[in-house]
């Protein structure tokens, strides 16, 4: 979130979106 | 009366309309890709393939070095044993072999063992870097990396 003033929320949010997805494949795994 | 010219102003100095370059662009950058998937096919299917593969077999394109076991370990840290074996088993072609030992030595056994950050920092520095570059495809595995530094899901998010 820190970035968001620096680089933009689209893409803050895209990675939020992304780092979802990989907890979410992480948590499956174990 | 002389022939006019056809307006080829606009179709650029060989004669092609203006949209074939952008479709030569995505080709030529597709290029790669087909290529890995016609080699992987073919390397699995025919003779030429068979005898290719074994003459630079897996032993003897992995001749281990100081660097890319140092790079194994660190990789192996990162991502967690059982994914790291698991990407391994994805790669089949020789290109690839090469690709792999390279990357194996530059970027985990030089890059990530250089000192002064401790991993879990180099780790941060990747997710934030891939977020500002918007390359999610390497995000995912960063983030993988970042988790397994001990970043938390709340703490990562927060930045």
């Amino acid at each position: 979130m820190h970035l968001c003033g620096y680089i933009g929320l689209p893409s803050v949010r895209e990675a939020l979106l992304t780092a979802k997805e990989v907890f979410h494949e992480m948590r499956n795994e174990k | 009366m002389p022939r006019e010219k056809p307006p080829y102003r606009y179709w650029g100095s060989w004669g092609g309309p203006p949209w074939f370059s952008v479709i030569l662009e995505v080709t030529a950058e597709k290029l790669p890709y087909l290529a890995y998937r016609i080699g992987a096919s073919s390397a699995d299917s025919t003779d030429a393939g068979c005898a290719l593969r074994s003459a630079l077999s897996k032993e003897e394109a992995m001749a281990e070095s100081e660097l890319y076991k140092k790079g194994t370990a660190i990789r192996s840290k990162l991502m967690g044993a059982k994914y790291a074996e698991n990407m391994n088993k994805s790669v089949s072609t020789i290109h690839h072999e090469e690709i792999r030992r390279l990357r194996r030595e530059a970027v985990f056994g030089m890059l990530w063992d250089r000192p002064g950050l401790d991993l879990k920092t180099k780790a941060l520095i990747c997710v934030v870097s891939d977020t500002a570059q918007a390359r999610w495809p390497e995000l995912a595995i960063h983030l993988r990396m970042a988790r397994n530094q001990g970043w938390t899901r709340t703490s990562s998010a927060r930045r």
